[in-house]
């Protein structure tokens, strides 16, 4: 990559640049939340560090002065903290996240221009971070000639007033120059009752420091050290011991892993698909050889029989291999949440404390980029809308902090997430009232509506668009959007709630796009394969299961009648009029009937879109290729649901 | 905007332009070279319900799924697309696509010179989307502008003609 003479960066570099960085700022900002929470660890600091450290290094490599400046800034803040030198406060996380999303703009702007990122504002915003203890005198630049000391006081156990003494302590070290950082800070002198300090200065002679407290009573100069690459470790105790293990395992980890692009994964799918046909053939053409005509013969065509055989097995393990290399921890989605939770509640005044569970849980990729705007969509509800006021809160005898539970699980080839919160619930009234006065029901009909079909309206395209809802129902903006995602993902999206108690969203999304199970039928002349997880059972069709009702045909099926559609008729095609079979699928409380010709079993496949000319069929998900190369057509369930047939 | 950059494009040394022959229904069509990815063998064509009328269905070419249109239906020339021997697969709106053809004749340079717009006396639905007709030594040839033809919007267009004419 490097030109003539120069550096040039392709967009392979930026892009990689851009991937890493956005890996490294997700560390960083989950390490400062969880110091936020108070959950700050030795391990935790470290990641962190290295995190910024990986960043600096990545952004000189590609040029980006003014970011690895920034970078340079904040590790030495993390450096600090790791080594204890300074105290975790409300304002320092702030400024954390602050130099967090600083470097955002600035990663934002190098992929948009891609020019070389100003370094004025960059050094503006870097600030705070350098000067982590605003109360401090006069911060020094980096780069200073003196070298870094940290002097260690101890104060004698008698000691009754020992903030006295350390405020002392500090005056006179102070004379021998600016104290970069105290431990006690100095504005929390004040409440200070511990036998310990920690001073952080340049020194050109440290030998002055004993010479500086020789006045004081009650204070011994434990130690003055150079500050080194080993103190931090030697201070941060277990640290020393557990960091280096830790830091090497990731290490490891990292160069076994390498990025892969999702259509280069695509395209090895689509070989090993061609592999499997060719391997069919292959099979083929073996049971047709003539063999026992001799032995050398038969001898052979068994060996190639062999041969044949290994390769399937082999090619249904590359197939099943790639597969799961487009599987992604669904921790990769989860963890900016935590950050948008926090900011959602500040803004509102709420406290708001996220939970999640289920982190590794594996996901495609695709799926993945996809349910990212419907979760944030559904989180700000539940911020928003579902956690009540402090005020509220503890007047219904509630904690005052809320609570939002975000839960992932794998179940039977889906995904489920959960988004609970406990906050007030879905008023069902108010949602009725909403919709009487916005035209969509009339009263008598409200007045017959579940509880389950009232919070349905929340669904409804456009209903909760409206400002009116938000201040009435606090409920329901934009939930149509966010079933409208779902449904794009062959997923569902429910929701219960208990007035005073809380809401609950659950989504059901297919752990994969690109494979799932599926009910291959035949009709006419075309073969459709049905998703498996909407298929709830197969009838024998005869004259005793058969009825009309006002023209329509009907399943009668233990007592229940369902409504029942020719498959072909659905999608236009030729009825044969040779259907023996009715397949009934559903979804909620939903189902059809559909009849075909013939069951030809149950069966894993590809799924395949139709392509950019084509686009989105309705009624069809897309394609799949069929062990012989036919093409089979993936039916969209959903679709024929919607229809008066259904019931 | 394919025109003018395509046919620039394709301008050879010598003031001549490099087209893909091909025959639906007894006459000869031509597209730009460059567009053109290759040419297969018509496979089983599976057909897709309810797309718009002039997508025949979809094929597998090696393990992509790809759709496979239907001139015969968008130019309502009539016959049977079950005739077609080949597909030619090509760039169609910045999308791989196929169109069946009965048969393939090979590459040909066609000078800029031979080719004139189209005469008056064609008339159907086809005229808008002609970009000029050749003369080549033994017959006449159609030269197509196929995003032209398959836009979304000219397809409403015509296929909405189309129902009137029946």
């Amino acid at each position: 990559m490097a030109g003539d003479g120069g550096w040039t960066l392709t967009d392979d570099d930026r892009q990689l640049f851009l991937a890493e960085a956005e890996e490294m700022v997700q560390a960083l900002e989950e390490g400062a939340l969880a110091l936020e929470r108070g959950g700050e660890n030795p391990e935790m600091l470290q990641a962190m560090f290295r995190a910024a450290h990986t960043l600096k290094g990545n952004s000189g490599l590609v040029g980006e002065a003014g970011i690895a400046a920034h970078m340079h800034n904040m590790e030495a803040l993390l450096d600090d903290l790791r080594g204890g030198r300074v105290a975790v406060t409300p304002a320092l996380v702030q400024q954390v996240l602050s130099g967090i999303d600083s470097l955002r703009e600035m990663l934002a702007q190098f992929a948009q221009g891609g020019s070389p990122v100003e370094a004025a504002p960059v050094a503006a915003t870097a600030a705070p971070v350098e000067a982590p203890l605003a109360a401090q005198p006069a911060p020094l630049a980096p780069g200073q000639a003196m070298p870094r000391y940290i002097v260690h006081l101890a104060i004698d156990a008698a000691c009754p007033m020992p903030a006295v003494r350390v405020f002392q302590a500090y005056q006179a070290i102070s004379r021998l120059g600016p104290l970069e950082r105290t431990d006690p800070p100095q504005e929390h002198l004040a409440q200070f009752e511990g036998r310990s300090a920690t001073v952080v200065l340049r020194l050109g002679h440290p030998e002055d420091v004993k010479e500086a407290l020789s006045g004081i009573d009650e204070i011994q100069l434990e130690s003055v050290q150079a500050e080194s690459v080993a103190s931090p470790a030697a201070t941060a105790g277990q640290a020393g011991q557990a960091g280096p293990q830790a830091a090497e395992a990731e290490r490891e980890a990292a160069a076994q892993t390498v990025r892969v692009r999702v259509e280069l994964l695509d395209h090895l799918m689509n070989l090993v698909g061609e592999l499997v046909l060719d391997r069919t053939r292959i099979a083929d053409l073996v049971s047709r050889l003539d063999g026992g005509k001799d032995q050398e013969s038969e001898e052979l065509r068994q060996e190639l029989s062999r041969s044949s055989l290994h390769l399937g097995r082999v090619t249904l393990d590359l197939q099943e291999t790639i597969m799961k290399a487009r599987m992604l921890p669904i921790e990769h989605l989860f963890r900016r949440f935590p950050r948008l939770v926090r900011d959602l509640g500040a803004k509102s005044g709420k406290r708001v404390q996220l939970e999640i569970y289920g982190q590794d849980t594996e996901l495609d990729r695709m799926v993945m980029d996809e349910l990212g705007d419907p979760l944030t969509h559904i989180l700000r509800n539940a911020v928003d809308h579902g956690i009540e006021s402090p005020e509220k809160r503890l007047a219904a005898g509630k904690p005052e902090q809320g609570r939002i539970i975000l839960r992932a699980a794998t179940e039977e080839g889906y995904v489920v997430v959960d988004v609970a919160d406990d906050g007030g619930g879905i008023d069902a009234e108010a949602v009725k009232r909403t919709a009487i006065s916005r035209g969509v029901l009339t009263p008598e009909q409200a007045e017959r509506l579940s509880m389950h079909e009232a919070q349905e309206l929340l669904f409804a395209p456009g209903f909760s668009t409206s400002e009116e809802v938000t201040e009435i129902s606090g409920r329901g903006v934009g939930l149509d959007a966010v079933r409208a995602s779902l449904e794009r993902l062959s997923g569902v999206v429910d929701l219960s709630t208990e007035p005073g108690q809380g809401t609950t969203f659950r989504l059901r999304i297919p752990l994969t796009l690109a494979i799932m199970r599926a009910l291959m039928v035949r009709t006419g002349d075309a073969i459709y394969a049905l998703p498996l997880g909407s298929v709830r059972q197969i009838v024998r069709l005869g004259k005793d299961n058969v009825q009309t009702a006002h023209g329509r045909p009907l399943l009668a099926d233990r007592g229940k009648l369902i409504g029942l559609r020719s498959l072909a008729q659905i999608y236009d095609a030729p009825d044969s009029g040779e259907d023996a079979f009715a397949v009934v699928v559903g979804a909620g409380d939903r189902q059809v009937a559909l009849k075909v010709a013939a069951l030809l079993g149950e069966q894993e496949i590809v799924l395949k879109s139709f392509g950019d000319f084509l686009g989105a069929v309705p009624g069809l998900t897309g394609a799949t290729i069929l062990g012989n190369g036919e093409l089979a057509l993936v039916a969209d369930v959903r679709y024929f649901l919607r229809g008066k047939e259904a019931s | 905007m394919s025109e003018s950059e395509g046919g620039a494009k394709l301008l050879g040394d010598d003031g001549e332009l490099q087209f893909v022959l091909f025959e639906i229904e007894g006459v000869t069509y031509g597209v730009e070279v460059e567009r053109v990815l290759e040419i297969v063998l018509r496979p089983e064509v599976s057909r897709v319900p309810s797309a718009v009328d002039c997508v025949e269905g979809v094929i597998n070419l090696r393990g992509t799924v790809l759709p496979v249109l239907d001139l015969r239906r968008r130019f309502r020339l009539g016959g049977d697309a079950a005739r077609a021997t080949h597909v030619v697969i090509l760039q169609l709106q910045g999308a791989l696509a196929g169109i069946s053809v009965d048969g393939v004749s090979q590459v040909v340079r066609i000078p800029v010179a031979a080719i004139e717009p189209p005469p008056a006396a064609i008339t159907g639905p086809q005229v808008r989307y002609i970009e000029g007709i050749a003369k080549l030594e033994t017959k006449l040839c159609v030269l197509l502008d196929l995003d032209r033809a398959f836009d979304p919007g000219e397809i409403a267009l015509t296929a909405g003609g189309d129902q009137d004419g029946r």
